[in-house]
Formats: C-alpha cells, structure tokens, sequence
C-alpha cells in the first residue's frame, strides 16, 4: 500500500509537534521581562541575602547569568526557564531569612528569660 | 499487500521519492532536536532524587499533608519532570525538577519559621500564664482573655494576607470549579489545591472553628446531586488534610437556585459554577486594657506597674511580627477628666512603645476621649471605675483607597502588607490592554504615587508605585525600563473645582502614559457602548469619567476623538457616532466646553499596529481619545 504524502506529512508535523511545541511557547518579549524582573527582585535581596543565605545567593546568581547568556543566544524558553530558576531561588532565599530572623528572635527570648 | 507495521517498515516501503526526501530532513530535525538537549538523563534523574529528597525532609515536619502551598508546587514539579523524562525530554525535565527541589526546600524554612514564631508564641503565653496564676484569680482570667485576643489577632492577619472577602465578621472565599476541580471527576486540582492550602495556613490558628461550605451549579441539579457531589469532594479533601474533623465542616448544596448576583440582577452562565466557603470571626481586634492592670498613678504622673508591662510586651511582641503596622491608642476615664488625664495616659503608652521599638511617632496617634466614651452593657453606659481604661487598636485600613486615574480601587494595604487588590488588578489589566490596543509599548508609563499625609522619604508613595510596576512589568509585559516612578508624598493633593481637596482621597497612584506631548486612550466598543447602539454603557462611563478626571487636571488641554472600526465604515458614518456620542457625553454631561473637542471618524482606515503589523478583526472597534496637553504643561 503506498502511503500519500499527505498522510506522511500530517504524521510528521504531530511526531514534531510535541518536540516544537516548548520551543515556541515563549517568545522574546516573554523571556526579556522575565529576566528583567528576576534582576530587579535579585537586585533588591542580594545585599541581605549575603549573609543570611550566601549558597542559595550563588546559585540565583549563577541561574540570572545562564538567564543572560541564553537570551544573547536567543534561545527564549531557556532564557525564560533560567529566570524562573532565579526567582523560585529569591523564594528561598526569603524563606530562609525569615527562618534566620525567627530563630534570633526565639534565642533572644530564651536568652531574656 | 504490505501491512504497515510500524513507522519505519512504512517508511522502508515507501516508493514515493518526495516522501524519503521529506523523511531524511525529518531526521535531520529529529536529530537537531535531540542533540540540542543538554541534561543527559542520569543527572536529571540525580536531580529528581534530589528534589524527592528535599520534600521527604519537609513532610517529615509536619503530619498535615500538602502544607504549605510551596509544598504543593514541590510536588506538582516532582511530576512534572518525571512526565518529561519519560517522554525523553530531559530538558524540561531537568527545570522542573531544579524546581521542586527550590519549592521543596523553600516549603522547609516557610515551616520552620511559621513553628518557631508559634513556638515563641506559646512560650510567651506559658510565662504569662504562670505569672498570672502566681498573682490572683482576676490575673488569670486576664490571661485566657489576652490568649483568646491574640489568636484572633493571627486569624485576621492571615485571613488578611490570604484575601479572603470580608462583611462584618464573615470571612469568604469563592473557589471557581473552572480553577479547582477536574471535571467529571470532582477531584481537586493542583491549582485548587494549592488555593485551599492558604486555608491551612489560616484555619490551623484556630482550633475548632466552624466552616460553611455552600455549592452551587451553573445549569439545573436535580434533587442538588451534582451540588453536593461538589461539595462533598472538598470536605473529604479538607478532612484528609488532618486539620478538620467532619462535624466542622457544615455543607449546603444549592444546585442553581442561588445564582451570583450583579447589581440585584442573576448573573448567568459558568461563572455560577462554584464552591464558596465562610466562616465567622468573632472580633475584631481592640485589645483593652483597664487601668488598674496596668499603670499607677504617682503624684500628677502615670507610670506602669510590673504586670502592665508583661501585657504591653506581649502586645508588642505580636504587633512587631506585623510588617508596617500603625497603633490608635484611646484613654479614657471614668470621671470628668479635668487634667486631660486619658490623653495623658495615651501619650504614656505611645512612648512606652516608641522606646521600646524605636517606632515611627507618626505611626502611632493618640486621642483622650475623658468620660465621653464609656463602656456600653448593650445600649446602656455602664458606670464605675471599669471606664478607666486604654483601648489600643490596631489599624487595619481596610484598603488605601488608591486611584488610577481617580476612582478605582488598586491597593490594599490590608493593614500590614499593601498588595493590589482584585478591583485594582482588573484596572491594571485593562490599561494593559488600552496600551497594547494602542500601540504605545514605546511610550514612557509613569506612575505617580500619592498619600494625604507627610510621607516621610516618600516611602509610601514609592511603595504603593513600585507595587504597580512590578505588576505591570510583571503580568502586562510592560518593559520595566518604559516606566518611570513619581513618589510625590502629599505634594500634589487632589484638586475639585481649584479647591485642594484634603483627607484620604488622595491615598492614590496615577497611572498614566504619554506618547509625545499627548495621552493617548483607546478605549473597545465593548468596553464604551451598550451593544448595537452608540449609547454609552455604565462601564464606558466609568472609562470616560477617568479620561475627564485627567483633563481636569490639565488646564486649556486639547481633546481629539477618533472613531474607528473593523470592518467598512461607508461614508465613515458609524465611526462618526461613536466620536460624537463621546463628546457629547464630555459636553452634556461632564460640562468640558465644546471648543476644546474635536472628533475625527477614520473607519477602517487605521487598524492598530502591533510591532509593526497591522492587527485585524474586531480589535480596531474602538474610540481613541487623544488629550493634547497645552505648551507649557507639555514642557513640564
């Protein structure tokens, strides 16, 4: 039986598809204000962030840079995806120093009593 | 006749040369694809045992399940990457995995500290308790009362920072099926989940509380099966949660007999589809303290006697776990207070609290109200030395009324952290869409920020704008470097008819954008007119009220209005009367001279251009009205 090339053609674009499809999902404009945003609030925390949490502040720093790199490389959904890295580290990061802050605050009144 | 088999047995008969050729650049693709993966899949899988790791260790802190919502993402991440490295792509799995390990480690420290702030909580209590019962009876009752106080207190901040609705004491929520349960099935979703995770949080303060769940259909429910189907989902959800038993939790099923409602009117269609929870909250927090359990009277002066300073730390210790909270302390007293004793007593406590946490003065007022104000028995004074007393409450602005463009709602400062609210979100969005329908990406957004009071470094004002930004930068797409930040304090209060008009009015952020020397609006007939007729809709004049609130702060301004439409405008006829009905309504209604408008009708002539393509369809069915600021204000 011979297969019409339509039928080949429609079988591709599915088998295709499924690869294509993350690639496309983020555009430029997308990737740039993600990177951006994740500057900014990486910006506003590093100062803090040194002391209380300098491992996760590296490795936010180390994602914000593949964020970079991949958007000079126009690769959109990775720059997209490295930038969501920096803020679910930001997450952390303030996490751990409201832990850092409520443990002080804990020993001081152990200490007081 | 050959049987295909699979793929490549196809493939191998195929006799077509376009096909192999087609066939080879697939392989070409396939193979680009595959080797632009970077992660191999061992050390994705490392990274999904690392992640497994992180959320073992979080669950082991807490018996409740799914708590808190970080803990949800961990593991909805979790799944995710192990998805994609089944269906081979490494990639995506590796992110989603680096994900849930961050979310899973993120959801360990949230709990760490929500138990050690309760721990410190409960210590507190303990010590406060042990004093009292060491002193009287009279003491200790005091204490079950500030214990009773202080988990109020938590339950409105978190209900508060949760954004629950609130009517007198009745907190609700409403949950969209569409957003939390899988259809057909009536399970939960991760994204109902996560929302109802919030709840944990809160709910976990208060011990025994009574929650209402109420379920409603969209379309007709017979004998409310689908209804309480719904319902029952989630009050088995909540039960397994661990943090309810089942007589908590009281359900009614209504199937469609109790539609949500839009200005008295039954709003139809899938929006009725919902869950809405309630549950009641007893006060709200006024901590009163009478004197006797307080402060001494020695010689002219008050000072505070040992067990008021026990209760004014703790009071303190919960009002510092507040970010920017802000105190009304009130004295009174049960006589004539001829020395202006009350407010002698308020003024006291004020200082006490500013030495004690170096607060700003002008975060805290004082009032003596004398024996003005006396304690109530039902609508009966009550009289006697119980009237000497301290009421400390504790601000919570229910919203900073804040203005885009005068009149809508955007923050709430639900007291304690300024966030923007779901009336201020739907504002932002559509000024999202009236840039984007506008083209003006290029155009600088500035963002005013405003307060009625001395802001001191402005700081309020820059907070209340940056907080727009983020959200226009961060759900509008707007480039952060296009905007522009004005923390202008009370510098530039609200002006009606040339007077300045004082008082919280002009708690607000003015939003606006410039293209050139003009403000530009562009405002979709669906958003302006009532259906099929250029009669102006409640919501269009709710639009060009704001448009008129930004020409009355800009004197002898220029108004152009243009007219456009999607499809063939013969002679330009319907886009002239959208023009006029505008002016019309600006010259009827709103009193703007007629001079100062001009209207323009364009038909299809100029469609918006996004990127530099011409959108089509029913976008370009909107009025843009053009505000041409005079020479000098131009110049500013």
């Amino acid at each position: 039986m011979k297969i019409k090339p339509i039928f080949a053609l429609s079988f591709l674009i599915i088998f295709m598809s499924g690869n294509l499809f993350a690639a496309v999902k983020k555009n430029k404009q997308d990737a740039e204000s993600k990177v951006k945003v994740a500057e900014i609030q990486y910006d506003q925390i590093k100062k803090e962030a040194h002391d209380m949490a300098p491992k996760e502040l590296l490795s936010a720093e180390q994602a914000l840079k593949n964020a970079k790199k991949e958007l000079k490389e126009e690769e959109w959904l990775y720059a997209y995806q490295e930038a969501d890295k920096v803020m679910a580290y930001l997450t952390l990061i303030r996490a751990i120093i409201e832990y850092k802050n409520a443990l002080k605050e804990y020993e001081n009144f152990k200490n007081s009593q | 006749m050959k049987t295909l088999k699979t793929a490549s047995d196809g493939v191998a008969g195929m006799q077509n040369k376009k096909i192999k050729i087609i066939f080879i650049v697939f392989l070409l693709f396939a193979n680009i694809t595959i080797f632009a993966d970077r992660k191999s899949s061992d050390e994705v899988e490392s990274e999904i045992a690392h992640a497994e790791k992180m959320i073992k260790k979080t669950e082991a802190l807490k018996p409740v399940k799914e708590f808190p919502y970080e803990l949800v993402l961990a593991k909805y991440y979790l799944e995710k990457a192990k998805e994609n490295l089944d269906d081979g792509d490494e990639d995506i799995a590796s992110y989603f995995a680096v994900l849930s390990a961050i979310q899973g480690e993120t959801a360990y420290y949230k709990l760490q500290a929500f138990d050690l702030k309760w721990k410190r909580k409960e210590e507190e209590l303990k010590l406060w308790k042990s004093l009292a019962a060491e002193n009287s009876g009279e003491m200790a009752k005091v204490y079950h009362k500030m214990e009773k106080e202080i988990r109020q207190t938590k339950l409105d901040f978190a209900v508060i920072n949760a954004g629950f609705e609130n009517a007198d004491n009745v907190f609700s929520m409403m949950l969209k099926d569409s957003e939390n349960l899988i259809k057909i099935t009536f399970s939960i979703k991760d994204s109902g989940k996560i929302a109802l995770s919030e709840w944990f949080q809160i709910l976990a303060l208060i011990p025994g509380i009574q929650l209402k769940i109420e379920s409603h259909t969209s379309g007709k429910d017979k004998d409310n099966l689908l209804s309480t189907a719904k319902g029952e989902a989630l009050k088995t959800y909540l039960i397994q949660s661990g943090l309810f038993k089942p007589d908590q939790i009281v359900l009614n099923a209504y199937g469609n007999e109790k539609p949500l409602m839009n200005q008295d009117k039954p709003v139809k269609g899938k929006a009725n589809d919902r869950i809405e929870i309630f549950f009641e909250k007893e006060k709200s927090y006024h901590f009163i303290f009478q004197d006797a359990q307080i402060i001494k009277k020695q010689k002219k002066d008050f000072i505070f006697n040992g067990s008021g300073m026990i209760l004014l730390n703790e009071f303190l210790a919960i009002f510092l776990l507040l970010p920017d909270p802000s105190l009304l302390i009130e004295g009174h007293t049960s006589n004539k207070d001829l020395e202006n004793s009350s407010l002698a007593k308020a003024v006291l406590m004020k200082d006490y609290f500013i030495q004690k946490t170096g607060f700003a003065p002008d975060k805290i007022k004082t009032t003596g109200f004398g024996d003005t104000k006396p304690l109530m028995n039902g609508s009966k004074p009550v009289k006697g030395k119980n009237n000497d007393r301290m009421v400390l409450s504790i601000l919570v602005k229910d919203k900073i009324v804040s203005l885009l463009l005068n009149d809508s709602e955007m923050i709430q400062k639900g007291g304690f952290s300024a966030r923007i609210s779901e009336e201020g979100k739907k504002n932002l969005n559509e000024l999202v869409q009236m840039i984007k329908n506008n083209a003006v990406e290029k155009a600088r957004i500035n963002i005013e920020g405003f307060t009625d009071k001395y802001d001191k470094n402005n700081s309020e004002s820059e907070l209340k704008a940056n907080l727009i930004r983020d959200y226009l930068v961060e759900n509008g797409k707007i480039p952060v470097e296009k905007t522009t930040l004005y923390p202008l304090g009370n510098k530039k209060p609200l002006k009606v008819d040339g007077k300045v008009l004082k008082g919280v009015d002009n708690n607000r952020v003015e939003v606006s954008f410039a293209v050139g020397k003009k403000y530009l609006l562009g405002i979709h007939d669906n958003d302006l007119f009532i259906k099929k007729s250029f009669l102006i809709s409640e919501s269009g004049k709710s639009y060009l009220d704001k448009v008129h609130y930004l020409l009355s702060l800009i004197p002898n301004a220029k108004i152009l209005i243009e007219g456009h439409t999607s499809g063939n405008d013969k002679n330009n006829s319907v886009s002239e009367s959208k023009a006029s009905a505008i002016r019309d309504y600006f010259v009827n209604v709103k009193k703007v001279s007629d001079g100062s408008i001009s209207i323009k009708a364009y038909g299809n002539l100029k469609p918006i251009e996004m990127n530099g393509v011409e959108k089509k369809g029913a976008l370009n069915d909107r009025v843009v009205i053009i505000i041409e600021l005079p020479k000098s204000e131009a110049e500013k």
